[in-house]
This record gives C-alpha cells, sequence and structure tokens, in this order.
C-alpha cells in the first residue's frame, strides 16, 4: 500500500474552497451541535459543496455526481475534517447513497441522488431499536405488504438529527420466517407521512437524538431500496464500497495541534506544560493516535479501491476508533488536570471550552456496535476464534 | 500494622444510615444542575449539624481528640454513591480543621461553634491559575500594612464561595504560608462553568485589605495545618469515588443481567464481564488504600506513602469506573434522561482534587528512597 495518495492539485483546489467558503470562526463540529444559527450555516456550506457536485463526488454523472475516485473523496474528507468543515447530512451522501448505488433500481437513484448531491434533502437513519443495538439485526420494526406499497410498524431509537430530516434510512422486517439477518430490507421514510411520530433523546454532549414510532405508516412500493430481504447485503457492501463518512486522523490532527498550542503557552508549576517530561509523553500519545488512524484510513481507502470488502481492515478499524475515542479523550484530560473539567464561556477552558465536549462525545462511540461487539467480530470471524 | 479491610457493625448501621438519608435528601436527581443554574446550600446542611456531621473536622485539642478518618469513610461513601453536592469536604472538612487548629482569638472560636452548628459555612481557596490542584498558594500573597494586611493573587475553583461567610485563604508571605480569613462580601465572585455543574469560582484578590485579627496563626506557619487538612480531605476523597464506583458496579451488573443482544444478556460476554470486573477492582482497591491510609492517619503513623498510593489510585479510579460504565451502558449510557453521565461528569472534578502523577509520584519515590522503607 502507497501511502502517498498524489493528487496535489485537487488538495490545492479544496483548501481554495475553504479559504472562501468557511470564514474563521465558522467551523464547528456538527455531530452533536443544536446551534440554531450555526446549523443554517452547515446547511448552507453543504449545498456550495453540492453546487460543486461534490457531496456526489464518486457518483456516476448520470446521477449528479462527478465520477472521481475514492482517493479524491478520501482528499475532500481530509481537508473537511482539518479545517472542521460542517459537512452534513452524512447519511444521505453515505449511507442512503451507497445502498442505493449497490441495490437501488435506476429510478431509484435518478430519483435520490441528485436531490442528495444538492443538498435538497436531508436524511437520518432508521435502524437502531430499544431492543436492537449492537444487535441490528434483530430488529422488530415490520414493513407488510398493503396493496402495492407496504405498511411499517415499530420503534426506532438513537436517530441523530432525526428532527432535521426529510427522509428516514429505514430498516424494517419483511419476512419474519427468515434468519435475523436475511428478512430485512430498507424503505426511505418521508418523516412526514401520516403515522411517523417523534419524540426527543437528549444526549450528555448537548445533541438531540430522537426516538420515532411508527403506526401504520403507508410508503409506496417504490420506497423499497432494491429487492426485498437484501438489506443485510446492501449495508455491508455500502459500508465497504462507499468508504468512511469522516476521518478521524483529520479531526485528531486539528486538536492535536489546539493542544500543543496550549501547552506551549499554559504555565504550570512554574513551566511551561509542554517542558514538563510527562506532558510531552503524553502529547506524544496523542501524536501516535494520530498515526494510527491514518494508517488504517489508508488502509480502509486501499481495501475500497480495489475492491476488497473482507471485512478485516474495517472491523480492526472499528475497534481502534471506538477506543481511540475514548482514550484520546482521557489523555487530553490528564494534559489539562483540574482544568479539564472547565466548559464553554469559561477563560481558562482549553480551546475555548471545546475539550470538555471532547471528554462527553467520546461517550458516544458505540454507532455501528460497541467495541467489544466489534471485537468479538475481529476475533471469530477475523481470527477464526470459536464463537 | 493495622490492616482495615471492612467496618465494625457501629461503621455499617452508620453507613447504612447515611444511605437512608441521602436517599431521603439528595437522590441523585438534586445533582442535576441545569447548566447556568448554580447550585446552592442543600437544605440538609442543617440536618448534617444535628447529626454531627459538621464537627468531624475539628482538630484535635485538648478537649476532644479529632475524629477518626477511618469512622467518616462510611460518610463518603455514600456521599459518592448520591453524588451529593454540597460544601463538606471545603467547610466542614478542609476549613473546619484547619480553622478549629489554628484559631487563636474569641472571634475565631466563635466561628468554628457557627460552623459546627450549621450557621455559617467557610471554604478554603486553593487553587491557582499557574497550580490548580490541591497544593498550597504559589502565587497568591498577602503583605504587612500599616492596617492589617493586602492581598493579592487570584484563586480559581474555589467551590462554594458564593454561600460562605468567608473564604480560608493560604498567602505566601515570607517564606512560609499564612492563613487568613477574608470576608467574601469584600470579594467579587465569578463562577467557571464545568462540567459537573457545580459551584465552583475565580476570586481576585487585588489589594483586598484584611484586618490582622483575621489572620489565623502565628505568620508563616499555617502550611502544616493546611497540609493535615488536604491529607484527611484526599483519603475522605477517595473514599468519595470508592462509592460511585460501588453504584456504578451495581448498575452494570444489573444492566449486564437485563440487556439481550444476540439472544443472551450481554453479561455472558466476557468483554463485558472485563468491564464489570475493571469496575469492581478499581473500587475494591481504592476503599482499601482508603482504609489503609485513614488507619495509619488515626494512629499518627507515617502514612506519606499509603496516601500518595490512594491518591493515584484513586484518580485513576475516577477515570476508569465511569468509562467502563459508559461502555457496558453504550446508547443508554450516552442519553440525558440516564443518570449514569452525572457519575461522568463529576469524576472530571474528583479527578482535579487528587493532585497530580508527579506529586503523587515524588511523595513515593521519597518514601522509597528514605531510611526505612519498612516503618513498621
Amino acid at each position: 500500500m502507497d501511502m502517498r495518495l498524489g493528487h496535489e492539485a485537487w488538495r490545492e483546489e479544496i483548501a481554495e474552497f475553504l479559504d472562501k467558503e468557511l470564514p474563521v470562526g465558522s467551523e464547528f463540529d456538527p455531530e452533536f451541535c443544536e446551534d440554531e444559527d450555526r446549523w443554517s450555516f452547515a446547511f448552507e456550506f453543504t449545498k456550495r459543496l453540492g453546487a460543486k457536485g461534490w457531496i456526489g463526488l464518486t457518483w456516476p454523472e448520470e446521477y449528479g455526481g462527478l465520477a472521481r475516485s475514492p482517493t479524491e473523496k478520501f482528499i475532500l474528507l481530509e481537508e473537511l475534517g482539518r479545517r472542521e468543515a460542517p459537512f452534513i447530512n452524512m447519511i444521505g451522501w453515505g449511507l442512503a447513497a451507497g445502498t442505493l448505488l449497490v441495490g437501488g433500481t435506476h429510478e431509484q437513484k435518478l430519483r435520490f441522488l441528485p436531490p442528495i448531491g444538492r443538498m435538497e434533502t436531508f436524511w437520518a437513519e432508521g435502524l437502531s431499536e430499544p431492543e436492537a443495538g449492537s444487535d441490528l439485526a434483530s430488529l422488530r420494526t415490520t414493513a407488510v405488504r398493503d396493496g402495492d406499497g407496504w405498511k411499517i410498524n415499530g420503534d426506532k431509537t438513537y436517530t441523530t438529527w432525526g428532527s432535521r430530516a426529510d427522509v428516514l434510512y429505514v430498516a424494517a422486517r419483511t419476512d419474519p420466517s427468515a434468519p435475523s439477518h436475511r428478512g430485512i430490507s430498507i424503505f426511505c421514510v418521508g418523516t412526514d407521512l401520516p403515522g411517523v411520530s417523534i419524540s426527543p433523546l437528549w444526549n450528555i454532549a448537548g445533541g438531540r437524538q430522537n426516538q420515532f414510532h411508527f403506526d401504520d405508516v403507508r410508503v409506496a412500493g417504490d420506497m423499497l431500496i432494491g429487492e426485498t430481504n437484501k438489506a443485510w447485503r446492501y449495508l455491508m457492501a455500502a459500508f465497504y464500497s462507499s468508504g468512511p463518512t469522516y476521518l478521524p486522523h483529520a479531526q485528531y490532527e486539528r486538536k492535536v495541534t489546539l493542544l500543543n498550542a496550549y501547552c506551549q503557552e499554559t504555565r504550570r508549576n512554574g513551566r511551561f506544560l509542554v517542558d514538563d517530561p510527562v506532558v510531552r509523553l503524553q502529547l506524544g500519545e496523542l501524536g501516535t493516535i494520530v498515526e494510527v488512524e491514518r494508517v488504517l484510513a489508508y488502509a480502509r481507502l486501499s481495501a475500497v479501491e480495489s475492491g476488497d470488502t473482507t471485512s478485516w481492515d474495517g472491523t480492526l478499524q472499528a475497534v481502534v476508533t471506538k477506543e481511540n475515542r475514548l482514550r484520546f479523550a482521557e489523555i487530553t484530560n490528564e494534559i489539562l488536570g483540574s482544568f479539564a473539567q472547565l466548559s464553554v464561556s469559561e477563560p481558562l477552558a482549553a480551546a475555548d471550552g471545546e475539550v470538555a465536549e471532547w471528554y462527553l462525545r467520546s461517550f458516544g462511540n458505540h454507532a455501528g456496535g460497541t467495541s467489544q461487539v466489534k471485537r468479538m467480530q475481529l476475533a471469530t470471524r477475523g481470527l477464526g476464534l470459536p464463537r | 500494622m493495622a490492616v482495615l479491610t471492612s467496618f465494625s457493625a457501629e461503621g455499617e448501621a452508620f453507613r447504612e444510615g447515611m444511605r437512608r438519608f441521602f436517599t431521603e435528601h439528595s437522590p441523585l436527581s438534586a445533582s442535576r444542575i441545569p447548566e447556568g443554574d448554580v447550585a446552592g446550600l442543600p437544605e440538609y446542611w442543617r440536618d448534617f449539624a444535628s447529626l454531627d456531621l459538621l464537627s468531624i473536622g475539628l482538630a484535635e485539642s485538648g478537649a476532644a481528640a479529632a475524629t477518626s478518618l477511618a469512622d467518616v469513610i462510611p460518610l463518603y461513601l455514600e456521599m459518592g454513591r448520591a453524588l451529593a453536592m454540597s460544601p463538606h469536604m471545603a467547610s466542614a472538612i478542609i476549613a473546619t480543621h484547619v480553622i478549629s487548629e489554628l484559631a487563636s482569638t474569641d472571634d475565631h472560636a466563635s466561628l468554628v461553634s457557627d460552623l459546627v452548628s450549621g450557621a455559617r459555612v467557610v471554604v478554603p481557596a486553593l487553587g491557582e491559575v499557574e497550580c490548580p490542584g490541591p497544593l498550597l498558594a504559589y502565587a497568591t500573597s498577602a503583605e504587612r500594612t500599616q492596617h492589617g494586611w493586602t492581598l493579592s493573587g487570584e484563586k480559581v475553583l474555589v467551590p462554594y464561595a458564593h454561600v460562605a461567610s468567608h473564604l480560608l485563604v493560604p498567602a505566601r508571605t515570607g517564606d512560609g504560608l499564612t492563613a487568613f480569613l477574608v470576608n467574601t462580601t469584600d470579594l467579587e465572585l465569578t463562577y467557571m462553568p464545568n462540567v459537573s455543574r457545580l459551584p465552583l469560582f475565580r476570586v481576585r484578590f487585588d489589594g483586598v485589605v484584611v484586618n490582622d485579627s483575621h489572620r489565623l496563626g502565628e505568620v508563616a506557619t499555617a502550611g502544616p495545618a493546611f497540609q493535615k487538612a488536604l491529607d484527611r480531605a484526599s483519603v475522605l476523597r477517595a473514599a468519595e469515588i470508592a462509592g460511585a464506583g460501588e453504584y456504578l458496579q451495581e448498575i452494570c451488573v444489573e444492566y449486564g443481567q437485563s440487556r439481550q443482544q444476540f439472544g443472551t444478556p450481554i453479561g455472558t460476554y466476557q468483554a463485558v464481564q472485563y468491564l464489570c470486573t475493571d469496575i469492581a477492582i478499581a473500587t475494591r482497591v481504592t476503599l482499601l488504600l482508603a482504609l489503609q491510609a485513614a488507619v495509619r492517619i488515626d494512629n499518627g503513623e507515617p502514612y506519606q506513602r499509603e496516601l500518595a498510593a490512594t491518591m493515584k489510585f484513586a484518580k485513576r479510579a475516577a477515570g476508569v469506573t465511569v468509562s467502563r460504565a459508559q461502555e457496558v451502558h453504550a446508547g443508554v449510557g450516552f442519553m440525558d434522561e440516564f443518570d449514569l453521565h452525572l457519575f461522568t461528569r463529576r469524576s472530571l472534578y474528583w479527578q482535579s482534587e487528587l493532585g497530580d502523577d508527579e506529586t503523587s509520584a515524588s511523595a513515593l519515590i521519597a518514601a522509597y528512597s528514605a531510611a526505612g522503607v519498612d516503618h513498621e
């Protein structure tokens, strides 16, 4: 695997775009942000990305894409991540688009992809359920044939950005007699359909996730993506073919840069933090986390470029990324000591109080399954250990 | 060597009583402070007084022995479990100890009576910008003037300053530390927003004038009194962390037994068992270390090695217990309505109160470098 990505002119083009469209002070991580002014900016920013065709960068041109390579998309995500650009709707251009490209009909691709590419529809995932978290295949939401359409009943939970979504990407059981993961289908469900109700679930990082209830929600037949009972195959293929929706190493680069600056400017017990040998070791460990995430991301990119859909690197990366999220926050807190607890608007807080947010957000590392479940998958499917 | 690994029947009864007390007066919901709000003095503060819980920090005097630290640990175990929000550590344990030890006037004695009765609260102002841990004054200084003393400097992370009548301020005078009582009405208190939503304040002492009658003890001699109070507080802080850990252990075991994924309770998975046992080990060892240090302090034996290990381990335990509990609970643990994050937030404060690892390491190295490693 050659880790030199090339495409320097492309990288410069992105930098110029960001210099123009992302003024200093407008950067933010939208993951659990509920500030409406910031969201308005994020919508507009993502729209401008879409106007350049960059949302569907790798999609076929007939669906509004630019047919560029996964490496170019990777570079785009790297530059956006480094600058903390609020590139939103990742369920739309990531999971949903990936599934449509793998399993959708031509008509579905024509119908859904261009609006996603222009940031005209906002998507959220309807996957997890109260009793189906890491064990997603045990989901209970049902979709039953109703004339030429479907009737959906059930509950979905932890739906991030659900209150902002126009469309939900819903996994529902269409064949109760099949083995759990074989009887599931994917539907596009408009959030304004009769029978769809939503209630907020606030998380500890201040973000709104949501609980959805589907009470005899009728969706048209062409809202089923691809074929029935193929959801698991589509999900896995979409995950491995479409690549990541964000790059941890790019985000960590920014954080380590901020922390380094803080340690260069902040004195404790008579010396600058950066001169404290213990802090130096800790900063070194954070810098190592960046490189670990980078090489894992490159390995996954290499797999995507070569069409390798084996799960080893993907699952291994999932374990490491989830656990690094906790470890990064833990080491950061050790460096900051007593000031790690200070929030936004407190002048002595590091990085304007962002660091306290990193700590609380670090515990939101279970999307797609906990690291413990991923380790079990790595052990059994990856290493061949007995189940 | 006295080894204490459990409580006496009276200690257990005391603990059970305090659990009932906090269940009634300070359930976990009481620590849910809305962002922007500042928690005040709890309503049960006078109840603390009637239960003699505000006198337990009194220094030994001619009339009375200091309260056994080991006997106070059950209280702090339950305070940890309940995430009780009160100035007890600051006022009853630290400030009351220092003031009673250094008191030299009738006014000082009267203040001590008021602290014990719950009529007044005094909190120590210890943290400084370049020295934010529970170490003594680094930059705050006091200069003698014609009318008393003029204080200069800034203190940060001062707990419950807004409900205190006075701050207990260690300031550098020449080569030593002197303790001063500073009336809070003379001060501007600035709330410091923090993850735990605890009432922590910044206080500036730009030329604050203090009458000499508000000096406690002799000039430049307050260091030992503060250090002793802080050492006792550190042991109790460790007990508080252990108490929280016990609660986290219980909810993780319960969740491991009830939450099913892949057709079986998640507690059957070795990965989850490891997480739960990490909590159990961190909690039990923290308590044992705290008990060991407490017994040595109570018996007047050398305790720096044991205290340093307690502080270092408890600090790590505060982080381990909440992070493991978050991992066990995954999605539901990330939700605001679930109480777990209240412990996750408080963990950062507790860790900040136990000093930095370098200080603990230095104490351990010093203990092993001095003659008589085995100081039985």
